[in-house]
């Protein structure tokens, strides 16, 4: 059956190819057409991916050639559903007349190459479907009459003749709805296409769909058409269009991996956790850990960083500290990542310790006197001010790097100090200098200070 | 149309649901990106400062207040669309608060209990899971991946937070010193 379906799916492309020609308007180019799908018949594999239908054609190609000696016959006799259907008294006599004129040529081969082609014109891959359904747009009468004539089914349903019509009925029972699209070749028409496929298993109905909607394309030069043999034919037709087409429905696991639920229901779980594990690790900087534990020890830190942020901002915010904003603004504007917010946080903090001018000495002397007694209230003094300490060295860079952000701010010289490059590792040396003037060793203080910024980075 | 939907959606079901989910995540750093979110819930911070301030005077509570309140805003910012923000938004009442410092601090004296006993029985990853989801307001019985899209969320809008915090209080505090200083962007 392999080689069959991969033949008809090579005539797809090739009857694509010839459509293309058929577009081109000559009639005689039938022939040519019908010749050259048996000689590329198997070089074009490729172009039938959505090769819905594939163990349906082979059905269908079986009852195709079982079937179709017998039904020329009837070609002859069936006349009113053409005229029904075309609307056109020219269609049908011309239809007459190519009848006749094209059977002759038609030995075995020919016609079953004919028979092909008008099958993948019909149940053609879904890329083709489109290109298809503009050059079917644009057949000459006389091409869709011969396409009629050849397709022309002796199952019986009358009224869904067209040329393709023959595949159809055939294998994929639904020759009954080809007539709806004949009524109106649009979306509604796929809609009555799916109604009529109600029983049908999915499968044969997607095959049944997608021919019927190429059908569609083409029966648009017919006109409207009746619908009335619609609804009869598709019981029928359904029911030996399911029990042609397998189900094909099935759950592809990867190859290597176990199939069984529970490892897929795993995999998918790590899966997802592995993908989180990424988006969180681009937002928490610091995030060049690979371990789970230690990633998420990163971000339980850095949640409860900015939750401490947030809480120092609500603080600042009211009356005393205003004076904290320029510099952590300075750097959180500048819309950098949470590690700079963080410096920066700690930085501005810092920076309120030189805000208040006449606060400051005050500030400065009490901490230091706290500082003597003990380190924890002084902390807790410097906190209730939403102040913290932190080592000159890291406070003069930053102010350093944030004077070059903001040279328009030095026009606030005198209120806030900070911006300034000079005044902050003054204000950080003053602040040393009050502490060693306070009694206690430069470098205890500055060992303190950043043993303090430490223990105020890690609360 | 019809047919066509029908087959992209048997070919690729698989991909969409792969898309759908990633569609999920990513939005939600992209979101709290944005700095018309960060103009938006600047000004919804303003109108829930100028409140406070009428209505809290006192030091400690006034500063309390102000950090629900920021909360509050930025839980409406996430339109309802998170755990975290509608747990936000649905607890915040002055009992409830005491309620979770009577809880907290029963929970401690339970655990001081049970330290001594070996810590490697709960798996690391799943002991700090837990304090992630302590964390994180109503993230505590949530399974490991919903926990960390939450978290993931979660982050974002707190960084948007401290950013239109901190230039709000810039804004505010240039307002206060009298300067002619230009607003940052």
């Amino acid at each position: 059956m392999n080689p069959s379906s991969r033949e008809m799916q090579g005539m797809a492309s090739s009857a694509q190819i010839a459509l293309q020609d058929l577009q081109n308007g000559q009639h005689h180019h039938h022939h040519q057409q019908i010749q050259n799908p048996s000689l590329h018949g198997g070089h074009f594999d490729h172009a039938n991916d959505g090769a819905v239908g594939g163990t349906g054609h082979d059905d269908f190609l079986d009852q195709m050639l079982s079937s179709l000696p017998s039904g020329w016959a009837d070609l002859g006799n069936s006349k009113s559903p053409w005229d029904l259907s075309s609307g056109d008294p020219n269609g049908s006599s011309v239809a007459g007349g190519n009848k006749e004129v094209n059977y002759a040529p038609y030995d075995e081969s020919s016609l079953l190459a004919a028979r092909l082609r008008q099958h993948q014109i019909s149940g053609g891959s879904s890329p083709g479907v489109k290109p298809l359904m503009l050059q079917l747009n644009n057949l000459q009468q006389s091409q869709q009459m011969l396409l009629q004539a050849m397709g022309r089914s002796p199952t019986g349903s009358g009224p869904g003749d067209s040329g393709l019509l023959l595949p159809l009925t055939l294998g994929s029972g639904g020759a009954g709805e080809v007539d709806v699209p004949f009524k109106s070749p649009n979306s509604t028409g796929g809609e009555g296409l799916y109604n009529g496929l109600g029983g049908t298993i999915q499968r044969a109905a997607q095959a049944a769909t997608q021919q019927q909607f190429h059908h569609a394309q083409q029966a648009q030069n017919y006109g409207g058409a009746p619908a009335t043999g619609v609804p009869p034919p598709s019981p029928a037709a359904a029911a030996s269009g399911g029990a042609a087409a397998p189900p094909r429905q099935r759950v592809r696991a990867r190859r290597g991996q176990a199939t069984d639920p529970h490892s897929i229901a795993e995999r998918l779980r790590r899966e997802r956790i592995a993908e989180r594990m990424k988006a969180l690790q681009e937002l928490v900087p610091n995030a060049n850990k690979t371990d789970k534990a230690s990633m998420l020890d990163e971000i339980i830190d850095y949640v409860k960083f900015l939750q401490l942020q947030v809480k120092v901002l609500s603080m600042s915010r009211l009356g005393g500290a205003a004076a904290v904003a320029p510099l952590v603004a300075d750097v959180s504007s500048e819309g950098q990542g949470g590690g700079t917010a963080r410096n920066g946080g700690a930085n501005g903090i810092s920076a309120a310790a030189a805000a208040g001018n006449d606060g400051l000495t005050v500030t400065e002397q009490q901490v230091a006197k706290l500082m003597e007694e003990d380190m924890g209230s002084a902390m807790q003094y410097l906190q209730g001010k939403g102040l913290c300490l932190m080592p000159i060295s890291l406070a003069s860079a930053i102010s350093s790097a944030t004077c070059h952000a903001r040279p328009p701010s030095g026009a606030r010289h005198a209120s806030n100090p900070v911006d300034g490059t000079p005044s902050s590792p003054n204000m950080s040396v003053l602040t040393a200098q009050s502490a060693m003037a306070n009694g206690v060793g430069g470098g205890v203080g500055d060992g303190s200070r950043t043993k303090d910024a430490a223990s105020v980075s890690k609360p | 149309m019809v047919i066509s939907n029908l087959e992209g959606e048997i070919a690729s079901k698989e991909g969409e649901r792969k898309r759908k989910r990633k569609g999920e995540v990513r939005p939600s750093q992209s979101k709290w990106r944005l700095d018309s979110e960060q103009k938006t819930y600047s000004s919804k911070l303003l109108e829930a400062l100028r409140c406070v301030r009428a209505g809290a005077p006192a030091e400690p509570s006034r500063t309390r207040a102000v950090r629900e309140a920021a909360n509050r805003a930025l839980a409406m910012a996430a339109r309802g669309q998170t755990r975290w923000s509608r747990a936000i938004l649905s607890s915040r009442t002055l009992k409830l608060t005491a309620a979770k410092r009577r809880r907290a601090a029963a929970s401690r004296l339970k655990r001081s209990g049970g330290a001594s006993q070996e810590k490697k029985r709960p798996p690391a990853i799943q002991r700090k899971a837990r304090v992630l989801g302590k964390l994180v307001p109503g993230c505590r019985q949530l399974s490991f991946p919903k926990l960390l899209e939450e978290t993931s969320d979660y982050i974002a809008a707190l960084e948007m937070q401290v950013r239109a915090m901190s230039a709000l209080s810039e804004i505010l505090s240039s307002i206060g010193s009298g300067s002619g200083a230009p607003p940052p962007a």
